[in-house]
């Protein structure tokens, strides 16, 4: 019976300690303390990386050493603890950040809570800034961030439910529902889909959503990520699931509609027409992100003639001394855009500033006036960058610009007709997508959906976020 | 489940595509002015088969055309009717991809080989056929936002130089002429055929004749505005030369910021000629399916590349003008004549049973 010897505490106290220290590979931030208590020896044992030592100090050793009752269970009364029996309880437990305290000639030990929290403060959100609204964004510890949100949902009908996922990391994903708004099938699925992680090492929330989404190898996004606590209030009024993973500052929320990545939190601050003009604008600005540059690359290359002779001879000035085909102009000024934009991002924001001068003044000036790009490719790759960075959701934005690239390529195999075909394959793609089985994209009822907002329901048609 | 909406713009979809380029010039040549009333004769008949292509689906709701065909004819007569229907389909298609080719070739893209042009029709039109009939439908509800840019544009060449006289004289062709002209018109109201094949999978089957009637009437009154907007355009002499009236109409359209609308709307209206293609290719992948019982999207690349292959062969491009004068009664026979005859069958059964 080697076996259950290994797994249960015995009486002998020395024994236990050497086999807790084996089971923690002889970690050098194991650390333990000696105590008296009504002359019985007892250990402290705790990582000392991941505990609070004022805490340890405060509740355990401090009322122990006052000896203010005869059991330990009083003794420790003011601190959450637990009993464990196993070895295995106990080295979870002490990577978790709990203390563990055991006692000469008793086969069990008690698990205390005193993990420190190291956690960055509330501020404001860095990727979703809005000009009007609450400023909080969440941070990287699901507890801190539902509280978030119960500051907003004061009801009971607010259900939390804690999953831990992988072998390995022991990450907490937090799944939280309004319960009598969520359905139930939908939830189920969520569920169901999350149990598929359990044995994988779940370290980022992209694991998630990659199991989430009904079809991963979409370009588009299909579960909203967000940094702003109002904005997944807003989703979880209308019924949809919110899920923390400890340790990642964001929320992601399924199901969504394609709409909903063209809404900012800010838009229900703002009056409805003015809500509405950004609405209309951001839908224009996906429109012409992904088909501009392809549009320009048509008539350019095809369909000169369908320009009035006025506009034609400003284009053709423009493009007169360019050696390169349109097509090869558009991909070259992409991928520079594309260049400029990832160099601003990785660098310190110092420095970031000298990219805008460069972006501006070389790569904008010279590059026309070397003759290598014409002036009016410039614009509309200008105008393309600009309208998919007005998209708020930061994953559609980019998925939007990127989607441009097989557009350009069949406005230069065939002209509009190439346009046509892929953004029929493009509708198709996006109506055929679902996001936890709900439409991805539904018939736009823009009407519908505003006069419901009005009338201050909270929800509409297209439950548009 | 199809809802009603959903089947109304799978329909339109079905009927309106590559025939309303050279509808106008089509019954032009057949009865001049009065073309209209071909138009309206063909819409009547349209309807009287519908009536028939739903009572004839009605009386086993649960099962499509195909399994239909087995339990009445048996299985060895209802598996030779299936594979002519899958040929009707294919050689529709074929057409159909022939005649697509045709006008991008003389209108738009001078140059580039047909079968390029093929290729990409057959990408594209397979990727949406491939999808469960929901997803079609919904898509085709995305796409209908050209048949209102088309409205628009027609609207748009009222302004210019019309004459409603020539409307006039009205009726001065005999009625057997005129009825005679509708099976020209007839054919491009094809499409509607699919109901045979999705009653199993629209929401509620009560109201579908009636929605169907609506999808229909849109059609029929479409071509009946489109083609009196081009008889008060063009002048006699003019209308009997140009064979697509539509493009024509429209290159007349002149703006401050934009001319050759004509190309601009014929690239986008590919949008509904693809549709019609994928419907066939729907109703055929069913008929492939029932035959051979594989995965329905398999049946789709299958047919993809037959056609793909078809269109490969010269001798395709040659046959042309008698695959469409035959594709005439091929359609009379295969949507009118044969469901009539299947209905009569299932009647008769259901009383003997």
């Amino acid at each position: 019976m080697a076996e259950s010897h290994d797994e249960f505490l015995s009486s002998d106290l020395t024994e236990n300690l050497k086999i807790i220290d084996e089971k923690m590979k002889l970690t050098a931030d194991l650390k333990r303390r000696k105590l008296m208590f009504h002359d019985k020896t007892l250990f402290i044992l705790y990582l000392d990386t991941i505990t609070d030592k004022e805490s340890i100090e405060l509740h355990i050793i401090n009322p122990i050493n006052k000896q203010e009752s005869d059991s330990i269970e009083k003794t420790l009364g003011a601190i959450q603890f637990s009993i464990m029996t196993t070895f295995k309880d106990i080295s979870t437990s002490l990577a978790e950040g709990n203390s563990i305290l055991l006692t000469e000639n008793s086969n069990i030990a008690y698990s205390i809570t005193t993990s420190a929290d190291e956690n960055r403060s509330v501020e404001e959100s860095v990727n979703e800034k809005v000009t009007m609204g609450a400023h909080d964004s969440f941070v990287e510890s699901a507890a801190t961030n539902i509280s978030l949100l119960r500051k907003r949902l004061r009801t009971p009908d607010f259900k939390v439910e804690y999953h831990t996922y992988g072998p390995e990391t022991n990450v907490q994903v937090a799944i939280c529902y309004l319960d009598s708004k969520v359905n139930p099938n939908v939830l189920q699925s969520i569920k169901s889909r999350l149990d598929k992680i359990k044995d994988n090492d779940l370290l980022n929330s992209r694991q998630i959503q990659e199991t989430l989404e009904d079809f991963p190898y979409s370009p588009f996004p299909q579960s909203l990520r967000t940094e702003r606590p109002d904005r997944a209030v807003f989703n979880l009024l209308n019924g949809n699931t919110v899920i923390f993973l400890n340790h990642e500052p964001s929320a992601l929320v399924t199901p969504i509609s394609f709409y909903s990545f063209l809404r900012s939190p800010e838009d229900y601050n703002s009056r409805w027409f003015v809500n509405f003009f950004y609405y209309c604008l951001r839908l224009l600005a996906f429109i012409l992100s992904v088909t501009l540059p392809a549009f320009y690359i048509a008539v350019n290359a095809y369909h000169s003639s369908i320009l009035p002779v006025s506009t034609f001879y400003t284009l053709k000035l423009s493009v007169l001394n360019v050696p390169f085909h349109p097509f090869v102009e558009a991909i070259m000024m992409q991928i520079v855009l594309e260049l400029l934009k990832e160099a601003s991002v990785r660098l310190p924001s110092a420095v970031a500033q000298t990219i805008g001068t460069v972006g501006a003044i070389v790569i904008g000036s010279a590059i026309v006036q070397t003759n290598f790009i014409s002036n009016t490719m410039v614009v509309v790759i200008a105008i393309t960058a600009v309208s998919s960075f007005i998209i708020p959701n930061g994953e559609m934005s980019t998925s939007m610009r990127l989607m441009s690239f097989p557009l350009i390529f069949l406005a230069a195999m065939f002209g509009f007709i190439g346009i046509a075909f892929g953004l029929m394959v493009y509708t198709t793609h996006l109506v055929k997508l679902t996001s936890a089985g709900k439409a991805y994209v539904e018939a736009p009822n823009i009407i519908q959906s505003f006069f419901s907002r009005k009338n201050g329901k909270g929800q509409d048609a297209n439950a548009l976020e | 489940m199809l809802s009603n909406k959903n089947l109304f713009f799978l329909i339109i979809q079905a009927q309106v595509g590559i025939g309303i380029l050279g509808l106008p010039y089509i019954l032009y040549n057949d009865v001049q002015q009065d073309g209209w009333m071909s138009l309206l004769v063909a819409g009547v008949l349209a309807q009287g088969i519908l009536i028939i292509l739903v009572a004839l689906s009605r009386t086993s709701p649960k099962e499509t055309f195909y399994e239909l065909n087995h339990r009445l004819l048996g299985t060895f007569l209802g598996k030779i009717v299936n594979i002519l229907y899958i040929l009707y389909f294919i050689s529709f298609s074929l057409l159909l991809m022939i005649l697509v080719s045709d006008v991008i070739n003389t209108w738009i893209l001078h140059r580039t080989p047909k079968w390029a042009i093929i290729l990409l029709l057959l990408i594209a039109t397979t990727y949406i056929a491939k999808e469960q009939i929901l997803t079609i439908s919904r898509t085709f509800l995305f796409f209908s936002i050209l048949f209102i840019g088309l409205i628009i544009l027609l609207f748009m060449v009222y302004p210019q130089d019309n004459h409603f006289g020539r409307m006039l004289p009205m009726g001065s062709k005999d009625f057997t002429e005129i009825v005679k002209a509708s099976p020209d018109a007839f054919v491009s109201l094809i499409g509607f055929e699919i109901i045979l094949f999705i009653m199993p999978f629209i929401k509620n089957p009560k109201k579908s004749l009636l929605v169907l009637t609506f999808a229909n009437l849109f059609t029929v009154l479409l071509y009946v505005f489109l083609f009196i907007t081009c008889v008060i355009t063009f002048s006699g002499a003019q209308f009997s030369l140009i064979q697509e009236p539509l493009l024509y109409l429209f290159r007349g359209l002149s703006f401050h910021f934009v001319e050759r609308i004509d190309i601009i709307f014929l690239s986008f209206w590919i949008v509904p000629i693809s549709t019609t293609l994928v419907v066939q290719l729907y109703n055929a992948s069913l008929g492939v399916q029932n035959l051979f019982a594989i995965q329905r999207n398999k049946c789709v690349y299958l047919l993809a590349g037959i056609l793909l292959g078809l269109c490969l062969l010269p001798v395709s491009y040659s046959i042309k003008e008698s695959l469409s004068s035959f594709m005439i009664y091929l359609n009379i026979i295969f949507v009118f004549i044969f469901p009539a005859l299947l209905l009569i069958i299932a009647k008769v059964r259901g009383i003997k049973a």
